[in-house]
């Protein structure tokens, strides 16, 4: 599948990208929860939307927990945090102390939330454009939650009608193992492009 | 550094291998480079080979950086162990530190790999 999209060797550039940019966004983590994160070894899949709507629908039957957060510079998209089941509530119990207890999202446990998404998809992003001599800014996250389908309804973000989604699984979780999270982003086919003329020039530079 | 010496480059991303070939061959074009894509090459390979350098990485599919470090350690006692991982936690930094590798935080660059041959030859 990733072959008809984004070659084998960009695909492994941009996931060594977004190694790095998990791995500082760990680091961060680790300080805040005072703990250290697990994190695993990132795969990357470019997608057509259709694929990756039918994958996700897949991994999250039930509705989920998301943090979503805008990008725009050289390239622009969404980019989607999904938390696994009771780990949004689970992580900011971390943040917020042992002793907290909540059942659900209140409004301090959603600001903690995208907070957190904040840190980790701003590291990506980061990394990405550091390495790759790029500017890419991002929006204000927001926390959604609903199923799949609609949380990642191209009309309700406006973002062409062939979008494509490049999905980076690795999660991150504690010693006991019950946060674990995945980055995905959604992108048009000409930021898609643009991405892949950066990665073929910074590759070029070391082959 | 005049006699050429050997490198082992471990790591599960081809960019990673990469970069750190082409600074190491730049700077030092009789150098020998070998590379493994994960922990299980590589320890086939110290047991069959004599390095020394060994760049590390940590996350890797099959097992840890961490987890094979001992058995590198045995293997290739000479052997001066730099690890350039993406995960640059502290905890990690620590453990590692405290097996007497050097510890670098990706994205690799020319000044981490010359520090990490230059201090350790």
């Amino acid at each position: 599948m990733s072959e008809s999209i984004m070659s084998d060797d960009y695909c492994d550039t941009l996931c060594e990208l977004f190694n790095i940019g998990m791995g500082r966004a760990a680091a961060s983590l680790s300080e805040m929860i005072d703990e250290e994160v697990l994190l695993s070894v990132p795969s990357l899949e470019a997608v057509s939307y259709r694929d990756a709507m039918e994958k996700l629908h897949e991994q999250s039957p039930d509705p989920i927990d998301v943090v979503e957060q805008y990008f725009d510079g050289d390239f622009s998209g969404s980019a989607f945090l999904f938390f696994g089941d009771q780990s949004s509530l689970e992580l900011v119990r971390r943040i917020l102390g042992e002793s907290y207890a909540s059942t659900q999202l209140g409004e301090l446990e959603q600001e903690a939330l995208k907070e957190v998404s904040n840190i980790i998809l701003n590291a990506c992003f980061g990394c990405i454009a550091e390495v790759l001599d790029c500017e890419i800014e991002s929006g204000v996250p927001v926390l959604l939650r609903g199923n799949v389908g609609d949380i990642l309804d191209i009309e309700r973000m406006h973002i062409g009608k062939e979008p494509l989604v490049l999905t980076l699984s690795m999660s991150f979780s504690l010693p006991d193992n019950l946060i674990q999270g995945q980055v995905s982003l959604l992108m048009t086919s000409e930021s898609i492009r643009k991405l892949i003329r950066e990665l073929e020039q910074y590759t070029m530079l070391y082959t | 550094m005049s006699s050429a010496m050997s490198v082992l480059v471990v790591d599960d991303s081809r960019l990673t291998r990469m970069i750190i070939t082409k600074i190491i061959s730049e700077h030092f074009t009789d150098w020998n480079i070998s590379h493994a894509e994960n922990a299980a090459t590589a320890l086939q390979l110290v047991k069959s080979k004599k390095f020394d350098f060994i760049s590390l990485d940590h996350n890797m599919p099959d097992q840890t950086g961490f987890e094979i470090l001992g058995e590198l350690i045995e293997s290739q006692p000479d052997a001066k162990i730099g690890v350039f991982t993406a995960n640059v936690q502290k905890a990690l930094r620590k453990r590692f530190e405290e097996q007497g590798a050097k510890f670098y935080g990706k994205p690799v660059t020319e000044d981490m790999i010359l520090e990490f041959i230059q201090q350790e030859a």
